[in-house]
């Protein structure tokens, strides 16, 4: 048994392949339909994925937020390898959300059972969840992990079968909504059942004995189609470094990546990044990892299914203690507001040798996740969070859209839906005229969201809480090859800039207004056909002003007809003022 | 009695199926004139009356009713050409249509292209006006804002309006007073309000669904004017009817005000067929399949009725309506086979379509087709395609899949073409599946009704994949829609949303609104001449654990409502949300929120008789026309097999597969673990021979 290595012709191995990845989506689904947390439902932000047994990663959900199913393929390896495979036994289940090991925060919650078939371990599946509470304090200024609510290390769930009680006690009466949190721990525990019961199955019905030899197949193949567009990138080492706006009071976090493009091997080296900070942004190894994935997967096989074939020309260093790849116990619950910059300072890296592959700057960089909670008129608690992107930066081809978090990903919070569960009221959820940075190629527009708590009869207890976690209310995301920076994000109560980091307190007939930032352009907007710009301004896109200010493009007020000969003199003398400044700026 | 004619208009095809009571049903097939689909309509009925030797008007004369089935508004959206529509919305929020959900559906695109709403931001209006979730208002209509919202519309010479405010589904107040200052001064626009259309929660999934609707009315509308008018000049005194999405058929009057029931309503008729040709048979539960020229749809079907689902979409816009659950893939008769980037053999979803079609049609297409690779392994015959109609170039299509598979791939032609039969079988499946395992159904329980032009060809390996048991090929395979379109019955849905905790459940309101809902369903079925004694209504809740997303369809009885039972509505939740997703909450105590309430009123029609034929004994040897050599997969080798008329295929009949039976439509490879019994109807059911014993019985009582 085991020694004769089975070979499987392209047919057969496209048609088990394409098997692997609808069980997959199959206990996605199941997760997807009985999800309680609003957070989970709407930004999907869950992945269900399984490995042989060696960890090595098979297949992942289709729609699995890149955050975590970068990080998940690095962590259940982990997980995994760190016991003997004679210590699985079947009906085993366990737990974790230990941060350093998984995707860098304790609300992701991880299930993981080993798959028996033939009463060998052949599999592993893993389903993770971003939990809509995990106890602690909600908030991103925490010191450390201790603070940020229950660390739950791995340990077995269920035991042969049998349900481990004192594990489930112990996490129902650590979280604020203990049937939201332990009916989502069932769910993720169903979606492993799927997917085991359908591995067995394939087995059987391919006469197989393990996954193997298929694994070894399909990973070489991604690995090779990887390969073939990393090659096309000539080779040396890229750099780029980002600036990440800090609290008032605290410097700024500067993160450096040099990206080594050696034939097809890609390394990314963030030595020099900032050290560790003292609130919730650090970023542990994984979720950096996850990110830099991200960049490399959506320039060189976007269309690839992902496997561990996808990343293993990739290789990261980041230096320990840094806010990178932090220590524990550091403080973690806002990693995205860090995390999420690695991709787009990887895009920079190499845009000047793939400069078709990158995007600008995006405003949904980091993603927004606005958490609101207190208790209505007649004491009963209530939660909400809302999820928020921006304007995508420009490609070299296209303007960027919006509006989207990236590079993660997830849905809006219905504005009904949110009424209804809540007692705010949603007055405002609208694009930004003028936010899309501008450019050859124009950024993706902002949005502005307004929140009003009412002070009639409806009025909530106060305080009504509001814990953020964003960014870019600083620094806006920056355009490429000449093109602009999208507009900044911005955070009101009342009408009167607010603390875009702490728990802000809130109480009835305030007004918060939340801006997400645009997308950066691409190229340089006196070059944007001045036929584009006239849909701009119809559409709203671009007012009047700015057509003229920022493109150049001289439009009649009433007829919305280019003045051509305006537009001329206006361009080139706009040409000539931005290369004397150039000028300028080059003998400094 | 007259006749009754089934009309499904395809891409390539108008299918026809013609029935009386008196005849064996017939079929016609026309090819489709996209530019105005009513002028194949009327060459299919021309048609008909000369084969009768009947002047046209005479033969009309006893056509008692015509189901329609249209793809007018479909294509509209898929092309962007409907209708210049303005939509008036509450401001503040005018930007939902063009902002969706925000999801964006590739993750690792970074190129990511915006879907392009059907309403440019400039005719996109908004209007002060508020009100909240319980249906109070907190800020009184600006009238002006919709005044001036509509002298910008008539300048922009706009053709159809839609109005949606917030929170309308609760109240409808603000909807109708903008509605009545549109129709004052836009007499002539088509005009959708969201809280008619479709009074539920959810902004986006009710403005979207809502301007869809009056993007295709005019669309509609002028098409069934024009045809009603056509109908009219040649003497049709019958009733005519539309097919919708839903699976039911609407006059064409109320299909105007409700395009947007259209849009799907293509493939809408399969399922209903299925319910019929499964019924002879006794079975409740069935999967349907249609394997046509570039598609393929699977939908489910359960205790007779379809599995429905109101989070539909059509060209990534969300249509919010009731629709048929069906699953389309890339998969048909000209899907083309390619290598990919990892060297992997793929098929479709791209089509070789009807132009050029496959390699062996001899029409210019160069790339292989699943067509090829079904005419190399032998499943087709070159001389007898459309009956002979259509010679197939062999030559042309072992070069082809020599080219682009056989030596990418470094195997011989056969292997190939095998392969190619192998992995769109497979593709297929998992539509399949998506219909079935992903809804939380067994595939294995369920008699599979195979239809379209191709699918007869692949059944069996799409049975086997699945280990399907017994499938079911209707005689009229295909023009299955066509079938499905005569058995269908009146329908209209309606919606309340009513979002409570069910123990807080008001009964009063709860009652009053499942009552308004009825007495809207009474009159549009007086409308169109159902008597009271043929009207059946279907309740259902739609409820989920507190804080859940999704809502489970909870099917309840008119006592449960005017009785007056929590109780009797939250022990029919439980074991629903349990046998949909492995668990309920029941002994947790979970609190279950109420969000709509939905009404499905059905107004039975007169369905068409199928001649029965008589019994004929086991031996089929009067259909034997000759040997062939085809391929069979198990084996990996071509053998002879013997090849039956299909036609001549009586009542009784059996056959012991591998076989092939041949119609001129349809070639069915019977494959060697099926055997084939003809029912009484003239359907040919393969049996997995192994279980042959459970099925047979039922086919022969």
């Amino acid at each position: 048994m085991g020694q004769k290595r089975r070979k499987f012709d392209p047919i057969t191995l496209e048609i088990l392949w394409r098997r692997l990845i609808s069980i997959v989506d199959e206990s996605d689904s199941s997760v997807a339909r009985t999800a309680f947390s609003s957070l989970l439902r709407d930004a999907h932000d869950y992945t269900c994925m399984f490995t042989d047994q060696k960890g090595r990663e098979l297949a992942q959900g289709s729609f699995a937020t890149p955050g975590q199913s970068g990080a998940m393929a690095l962590g259940v390896k982990n997980l995994i390898t760190k016991f003997p495979l004679k210590m699985y036994k079947p009906g085993d289940i366990f737990i974790t959300n230990d941060p350093w090991a998984l995707a860098g925060h304790l609300n992701d919650v991880c299930v993981l059972s080993p798959i028996f078939y033939k009463n060998k371990v052949v599999a592993f599946t893993a389903c993770v969840f971003h939990h809509s509470d995990i106890g602690g304090r909600v908030s991103s200024d925490n010191h450390d992990v201790f603070e940020e609510g229950l660390f739950i290390p791995f340990v077995k769930l269920y035991d042969g079968g049998e349900l481990n009680q004192s594990v489930m006690e112990m996490i129902r009466w650590n979280v604020r909504t203990p049937d939201e949190v332990v009916g989502d721990i069932r769910s993720q525990i169903a979606a492993n059942h799927v997917c085991a019961e359908k591995i067995s199955q394939m087995l059987k019905e391919n006469d197989l004995e393990n996954l193997d030899d298929l694994a070894d197949q399909i990973i070489d193949r991604t690995e090779k189609s990887m390969r073939e567009e990393i090659e096309k990138i000539p080779d040396g080492v890229y750099r780029a470094e980002g600036v990440i706006e800090q609290m008032k009071g605290q410097q700024d976090v500067v993160i450096k990546a040099a990206v080594e493009v050696k034939g097809s091997d890609l390394l990314v080296d963030l030595d020099g990044s900032s050290p560790q900070v003292n609130w919730g942004g650090n970023v542990v190894y994984n979720f950096t990892y996850a990110y830099v994935f991200m960049a490399m997967k959506s320039m060189f096989g976007p269309d690839i299914p992902n496997n561990e074939g996808c990343a293993r020309p990739i290789k990261m260093k980041a230096p320990e203690g840094s806010v990178v790849n932090c220590k524990f116990p550091a403080a973690v619950a806002a990693r995205l507001v860090i995390g999420h910059f690695i991709t787009e300072i990887i895009y920079r890296a190499l845009s000047g040798v793939a400069s078709n592959k990158v995007i600008a700057a995006s405003g949904g960089t980091p993603a927004q996740m606005n958490v609101f909670y207190g208790r209505r008129n007649d004491a009963k608690p209530w939660h909400s969070v809302i999820i928020r992107g921006g304007g995508m930066g420009a490609s070299s081809i296209n303007d960027g859209n919006y509006v989207y978090i990236f590079p993660a990903n997830g849905a809006n919070t219905p504005v009904e839906i949110f009424e209804s569960d809540t007692p705010l009221l949603v007055e405002k959820r609208e694009l930004l005229t003028d936010s899309g940075g501008p450019g050859r190629m124009k950024g993706g527009l902002g949005q502005r969201e307004v929140f009003r708590i009412p002070d009639d009869h409806y009025a909530p207890l106060p305080p009504v809480n509001l814990g953020i976690q964003a960014g870019r209310h600083l620094y806006p995301p920056e355009g490429l090859f000449g093109g602009k920076p999208g507009a900044k994000a911005q955070f009101l109560v009342n009408g009167v800039p607010g603390n875009p980091f702490g728990l802000t307190q809130l109480k009835p007939g305030d007004v918060v207004t939340i801006d997400a930032a645009g997308g950066g352009g691409n190229g340089n907007p006196l070059e944007r056909e001045p036929e584009m710009i006239v849909r701009d301004v119809l559409e709203g896109y671009v007012s009047l002003e700015k057509a003229k200010e920022d493109y150049g493009v001289v439009i009649h007020p009433q007829t919305l007809q280019v003045d051509e000969q305006e537009t001329k003199k206006l361009r080139e003398f706009l040409k000539t003022t931005i290369m004397t400044s150039k000028d300028h700026q080059d003998r400094n | 009695m007259g006749f009754k004619i089934g009309i499904d208009v395809g891409g390539t095809f108008t299918d026809f199926l013609l029935t009386h009571e008196d005849e064996t049903a017939q079929i016609y097939k026309v090819l489709s004139t996209p530019e105005d689909p009513s002028i194949g309509l009327m060459k299919g009925l021309e048609e008909m009356s000369r084969d009768r030797n009947l002047p046209l008007p005479k033969f009309i004369k006893e056509v008692e009713t015509i189901v329609h089935g249209t793809t007018v508004t479909t294509n509209a959206v898929l092309t962007y050409r409907g209708a210049k529509t303005g939509l008036l919305t509450t401001k503040g929020i005018r930007d939902a249509l063009e902002m969706r959900r925000g999801v964006r559906e590739e993750q690792y695109n970074n190129r990511y292209t915006n879907v392009e709403p059907l309403v440019p931001r400039f005719l996109r209006y908004p209007v002060e006006e508020r009100c909240d979730y319980r249906g109070e208002i907190l800020t009184s209509i600006k009238k002006q804002d919709v005044h001036d919202a509509v002298d910008r519309f008539n300048a922009e010479e706009v053709d159809a309006v839609a109005i949606c405010f917030m929170n309308s589904f609760a109240n409808k107040e603000h909807e109708e007073v903008a509605a009545a200052i549109v129709r004052e001064k836009m007499p002539n626009a088509y005009l959708t309000v969201s809280s008619t259309l479709l009074p539920s929660i959810r902004f986006y999934d009710r403005i979207s669904t809502t301007v869809l609707n009056s993007y295709v009315g005019p669309i509609l509308m002028n098409y069934l004017t024009n045809l009603i008018r056509r109908l009219k000049e040649i003497g049709f005194r019958g009733v005519l009817l539309i097919m919708q999405s839903n699976g039911g058929v609407v006059s064409p009057e109320i299909a105007i005000d409700h395009a947007a029931v259209t849009l799907l309503s293509g493939p809408a008729g399969g399922p209903i067929a299925g319910i019929a040709y499964t019924a002879i048979q006794g079975y409740k539960d069935c999967i349907t399949v249609d394997m046509g020229g570039t598609s393929f749809d699977a939908a489910l079907i359960k205790n007779q009725t379809p599995l429905v689902t109101t989070e539909g979409e059509i060209n990534r816009l969300r249509l919010a309506l009731p629709m048929l659950n069906i699953v389309t893939i890339g998969a048909g008769g000209g899907s083309i086979g390619w290598i990919d980037e990892g060297g992997l053999l793929r098929m479709g979803p791209h089509s070789a379509g009807a132009k050029p079609g496959p390699v062996c049609y001899d029409l210019g297409g160069e790339l292989p087709t699943c067509t090829d690779a079904d005419l190399l392994l032998g499943y087709l015959d070159k001389d007898y395609f459309a009956g002979g109609k259509i010679p197939l170039n062999e030559e042309k299509a072992i070069q082809s899949i020599q080219t682009h598979i056989a030596e990418k791939l470094k195997l011989d032609v056969i292997e190939a073409a095998a392969g190619m039969y192998h992995v769109i079988n497979v593709n297929m499946a998992a539509g399949v599946r998506e219909v079935s395992v992903k809804k939380g159904q067994d595939p294995r329980d369920f008699p599979l009704v195979v239809a379209g032009g191709a699918g007869p060809n692949h059944a069996c390996m799409i049975a086997l994949e699945l280990e399907i048991p017994v499938m079911i090929i209707p005689r009229e395979s295909s023009i299955f829609c066509a079938a499905g379109m005569l058995m269908s019955d009146l329908q209209h849905n309606f919606v309340r949303t009513y979002p409570i905790f069910l123990e807080d459940l008001n009964l009063k309101k709860f009652q009053s609104l499942f009552e308004e809902m009825e007495q809207e369903g009474r009159l549009l079925l007086k409308s169109e001449h159902i008597p009271k004694d043929q009207i059946k209504m279907i309740y259902s809740i739609d409820m989920r654990y507190i804080k859940q997303y999704h809502e489970v369809n909870v099917i309840i009885t008119r006592e449960d409502i005017f009785k007056g039972k929590r109780t009797s509505i939250a022990n029919k939740f439980h074991p629903e949300h349990n046998r949909l997703y492995g668990y309920s909450l029941e002994e947790v105590g979970t609190p279950i929120e109420v969000i709509n309430l939905r009404l499905k009123c059905i107004g039975v029609t007169d369905k068409p008789k199928f001649l029965k034929m008589k019994y004929r004994g086991p031996d089929p040897s009067k259909a034997f026309k000759k040997k062939r050599r085809v391929y069979l997969p198990d084996k990996k080798t071509f053998q002879a097999v013997p090849v039956y008329d299909g036609d001549q295929l009586r009542y009784g009949h059996e056959i012991e597969g591998p076989a092939i039976i041949e119609q001129v439509n349809t070639t069915t490879f019977v494959s060697p673990e099926f055997s084939v019994i003809c029912d009484a109807y003239g359907s040919y059911t393969m049996v997995l021979k192994s279980r042959e014993n459970e099925f047979k019985s039922r086919v022969v009582q």
